[in-house]
């Protein structure tokens, strides 16, 4: 695919000149991204045919319409993040949308926001927690775009237990569709403002995303509605610390517990109890060598600190958690606390004892995301996550606990991987229940052998996961190029894959969206 | 009558019904939706035979209306808008398939009632979410299938909930299960390694249990669902909050929904209390007479580790903000007591509805708005009352707070004799006028019954050309119940 001289001058009359460009050093600014050397072999994915970047929904549509008219294959792109953002296996046109960065309401009455795509998780933050609000956190960490959590990719993340998924708190949508036309979606498109984001009738927002977002596949979205909730900390927290390893003072009617559970079912019972009760602001299953990675400023000081612990005791499984909880007043957070510690006596659970400069930083984790992804990409320069899992809390320790005996561990004594303690994973609860896992293979990107053996151990996840009955990996085909994972799941994929390829033929006609990370509009 | 001979083949002759007082039956409602009658009856008793009904809909292009519900219907859409339909009764599709007191999830055929699921939680801890007093014959999975407001928002995280996964069969005559029920495995192969199909989002990257919800049968026919349920409380304190200022109750109910204290929370007007409590017409008169204009009702679960603990310290909370707004909790007010309008809430409506007691008739006008707008909403509607000249005073307001006060369902409900044409005619624009007065004020009709779908679809056109592009997918020869939303 390339980009004919009439197709880039349709860009540039739409954005003006200085806002679409070719120029090959900015070009390969869009094609390094994390993780391409597990797809290509390199760092570099495809250089794109340009990249423009639009300032109103006007603007998008018509590069949506002139992608359609000249044959451009298209993606938007906001803070991006992993391959799913802007890797493709063919050039394409990313639209990014780094102009369209407003905050454009927040409703502190009906608790929602309306953000354009370029409004990061701690922009939204910073301004919400001024009016005693919050959004959902995502786990990718406080850069990582409102949007693209709410409505286009994924949605996990620390606060879930609290905030629920990112994809059930979307309201309302201005999506711009595949083929150009501009929907609105729900109460908005009625005139009836950012309140609902279902119906009439049947809810289009089920092919704005699934489970997973259509990561471009379904045209591009320029404004959304996201659900907020309450805040009961200050208007603005306290950094303590220096960067990397800064914390947050605690507020009042916090707290922050580190919790080591006696084993996977005691585990699995505090999560359950926790979920019951309603009384955590976040909850996260964390390895402590994640754990370890986010205290610790360099690899030098981790390597400090693992070498003084025991090799077996290194190697033992360790089953934890970080809790938070939160309160509006003294009253609630009594109750609060004593609840919490009936759950540990019943889960013979015990709080790990760490000083004040820990639970500052464990907080500002809880609170913002901060941290983790710095903390998976810190240690060997780049990291995967597979098998992931989403559902009832049990099946996903047995996920765990499966991929531990059947994936990991064979990578990891391959020297090939970074060493962390037994299922090195990260993990959330939902408030409505169950639950989330992500697998996490730290590796190196320049090694040749560590990149191999990270690459079987994806391919191997996306099989074994299907195997044991657990679900389709990577994130249901959110994180799969190609649909790699949908295929490693045939036959029983092809029952519901056939229904997401109908409607991808139906919405995009002309096949403008890229689908690298999505469905193709063929049928296996 | 060859084609009736295949259908007898696939469920009986025996679930063959096309006597003359059921199909007159099938053909209107207490909407003011046209009369048509159906052509037969037919009685599906589980998936298969559904399947084998909708295949055989394709070959002869027959209509399919499905119902679930027992009777009264109130809204039409199980009312043919064409001739020739065949009604799919799935009443007789009873079956709670599995209670999981774990996950809180209970997986279910349409013909479940409330009546029916609420004592079989009950033995498993558990009770479920429901709308505001169901009539008995109300079918759960229609009511969450038709994204019906549940009492208690702190449960409502959003518009989906407490619906979970699926298995439907779709108009063209193909099977799904919806979400984490998806796969990979059968749905025993599932439980058995300890998944729950408490995931309603997906499969993969289209959420097709959504495409489901609101569409009055248009898409498929569902043959059972998941739904979350709640713990079953060992205590329970329910207040009420009166007030003849809307505002107040409003702003307390942000507050509460803000501290996230309580489970039920609604407000409902004098009248619509009293035909909640009240047996008959002239209590209910009476008792209209003697209750406060607004009631707020705050339930307040004593579920968990310390159920009296979480009592007490939410009891606390909400006093203070009832009194930071100038309110009151209390356990009685003139007319009805905190514990007897606690035991009408937990169960459902005895036979007809508490709309419908005495033999009145009632007509419903609701939409999706945010609680500090339905004070001009309210305005609006006694206006309209005096305009059409209905009585004011059985007039009934009940606001419910959804998606955890995020917005909230406002519905208008006026009782009228059924034998009283200048009262019907009266309702009758009330609700069909109304509706597009209420909608030009920014009301937000996400259930567009009758009249209301083309107010609702005539706002915007990208919608109805995207729903349309679905159900050529879902049910390209347009079986399943025509003439319906925008198809």
């Amino acid at each position: 695919m390339s980009l004919s001289k009439e197709a880039y001058r349709a860009l540039e009359d739409i954005v003006g000149p200085e806002y679409v460009t070719q120029e090959p050093e900015i070009l390969d600014t869009y094609c390094f991204v994390w993780a391409n050397e597990l797809i290509f072999g390199e760092k570099f994915s495809p250089r794109p045919l340009a990249v423009v970047l639009p300032e109103t929904v006007e603007e998008v549509q018509a590069i949506v319409r002139a992608c359609n008219r000249f044959g451009i294959r298209y993606r938007a792109h906001a803070t991006g993040f992993e391959t799913s953002a802007i890797t493709s296996s063919e050039p394409f046109l990313p639209i990014d949308m780094r102009r369209m960065n407003r905050v454009v309401e927040i409703d502190r009455t009906n608790r929602f926001a309306v953000v354009e795509p370029y409004v990061s998780q701690a922009r939204l933050f910073l301004e919400t927690m001024k009016v005693g609000l919050r959004p959902n956190m995502l786990g990718a960490g406080p850069s990582a775009s409102v949007l693209a959590g709410t409505a286009a990719h994924f949605g996990s993340g620390p606060t879930n237990i609290s905030t629920d998924f990112g994809g059930r708190n979307l309201l309302g949508a201005e999506w711009v569709l595949p083929n150009g036309d501009i929907l609105r979606l729900g109460s908005l498109g009625t005139g009836a403002g950012w309140i609902n984001g279902d119906g009439p009738g049947p809810s289009l927002r089920g092919v704005l995303r699934g489970y997973g977002g259509a990561n471009g596949g379904m045209g591009i979205f320029t404004k959304v509605a996201t659900k907020l909730y309450p805040w009961y900390g200050p208007p603005k927290l306290q950094p303590k610390g220096v960067p990397p390893t800064y914390g947050m003072v605690i507020p009042e009617n916090f707290s922050v517990y580190c919790v080591i559970l006696p084993g996977r079912d005691k585990m699995n019972d505090f999560f359950h109890l926790l979920i019951e009760e309603s009384i955590a602001f976040s909850i996260q299953r964390l390895n402590p060598a994640l754990g370890a990675i986010l205290a610790t400023e360099s690899n030098d000081e981790l390597w400090e600190l693992m070498k003084n612990i025991p090799e077996e005791q290194r190697r033992a499984p360790v089953f934890s958690a970080i809790v938070l909880l939160d309160a509006s007043s003294a009253r609630e957070m009594e109750y609060k606390e004593k609840c919490f510690q009936m759950i540990l006596e019943q889960t013979d659970g015990t709080v790990f004892p760490f000083d004040d400069h820990i639970q500052g930083l464990l907080f500002n984790n809880s609170v913002t995301g901060q941290g983790m992804t710095r903390a998976a990409f810190r240690s060997t320069g780049s990291f995967i996550i597979s098998p992931v899992g989403d559902e009832a809390v049990d099946a996903l320790t047995t996920l765990t606990e499966l991929s531990e005996k059947e994936i990991v561990k064979e990578a990891r004594d391959s020297g090939q991987i970074m060493e962390t303690a037994p299922e090195p994973v990260w993990g959330v609860v939902y408030g409505d229940g169950g639950a989330h896992v992500e697998v996490i293979t730290m590796y190196d990107p320049a090694d040749r052998a560590s990149c191999k053996k990270t690459s079987e151990l994806l391919e191997k996840g996306d099989k074994k996961i299907v195997e044991w009955g657990l679900g389709i990996n990577s994130l249901e085909n959110a994180l799969s190029f190609n649909e790699s994972a949908l295929k490693a799941a045939l036959p029983q994929s092809r029952d519901f894959v056939k229904w997401i390829k109908k409607i991808k033929r139906a919405f995009d006609p002309n096949n403008a969206a890229d689908s690298a990370f999505y469905v193709s509009p063929e049928d296996y | 009558m060859f084609e009736q001979d295949a259908l007898a083949t696939i469920v009986g002759a025996d679930n063959l019904l096309e006597h003359e007082d059921i199909l007159r039956a099938h053909s209107g409602d207490f909407s003011f939706v046209p009369r048509v009658s159906p052509r037969l009856v037919v009685k599906a008793r589980n998936t298969e035979e559904v399947q084998a009904i909708v295949r055989w809909a394709n070959e002869t292009r027959t209509p399919l209306v499905p119902i679930s519900s027992g009777p009264p219907h109130s809204y039409g859409d199980t009312v043919p808008s064409v001739g020739g339909a065949v009604i799919v009764d799935l009443n007789g599709m009873k079956r709670i398939i599995r209670i999981d007191r774990r996950n809180r999830v209970a997986m279910i055929e349409p013909g479940v009632t409330f009546t029916q699921l609420i004592p079989a939680l009950e033995k498993e801890g558990l009770a479920p979410l429901t709308p505001l007093v169901p009539r008995s014959s109300k079918s759960v999975v229609t009511a969450f299938l038709e994204r019906t407001p549940i009492t208690t928002p702190r449960f409502h995280w959003e518009s989906q909930d407490p619906l979970l996964c699926v298995e439907v069969v779709y108009g063209c005559g193909d099977l799904m299960r919806t979400g984490s029920a998806a796969g990979p495995g059968s749905i025993e192969e599932q439980w058995e390694v300890g998944r729950a199909q408490i995931r309603g989002m997906g499969p993969s990257q289209v959420d097709f249990t959504r495409l489901l919800q609101g569409a009055q049968g248009t898409m498929g026919i569902v043959t059972w669902a998941t739904v979350r349920c709640r713990p079953l409380p060992k205590l329970k304190r329910m207040f009420l909050v009166p007030s003849d200022d809307l505002g107040l109750l409003i702003d307390m109910a942000y507050r509460i929904t803000h501290k996230k204290l309580g489970e039920e929370l609604l407000i409902v007007n004098g009248f619509n209390l009293a035909s909640i409590v009240g047996e008959t017409r002239e209590e209910i008169g009476m008792l209209s007479a003697k209750l406060p204009l607004w009631i707020l009702l705050l339930g307040i679960d004593g579920a968990g580790l310390l159920p009296e603990e979480k009592i007490a310290y939410q009891e606390e909370e909400a006093i203070e903000i009832a009194q930071s707004c100038g309110l009151e909790l209390k356990a009685a007010v003139p007319g009805t007591s905190a514990e007897e309008v606690l035991a009408v809430l937990s169960q459902p409506s005895a036979d007809a509805g508490w709309k419908l007691k005495g033999g009145a008739g009632c007509g419903d006008v609701f939409f999706i708005t945010t609680l500090d707008r339905c004070a001009e909403f309210v305005d609006a509607a006694y206006g309209l009352a005096g305009r059409y000249r209905f009585p004011v005073r059985n007039l009934g307001v009940y606001i419910q707070p959804m998606v955890q006060g995020t917005n909230c369902h406002l519905e208008f409900s006026v009782s009228y004799e059924l034998h009283d044409q200048q009262e019907t005619d009266a309702v009758k624009r009330f609700i069909e006028e109304g509706g597009e007065i209420f909608a030009n004020m920014g009301a937000f009709f996400s259930r567009p019954y009758g009249p209301w779908a083309r107010i609702a679809y005539g706002r915007e056109a990208q919608t109805v050309i995207g729903q349309r592009k679905l159900k050529n997918i879902f049910d390209p020869n347009g079986v399943m119940n025509p003439g319906k939303l925008c198809f």
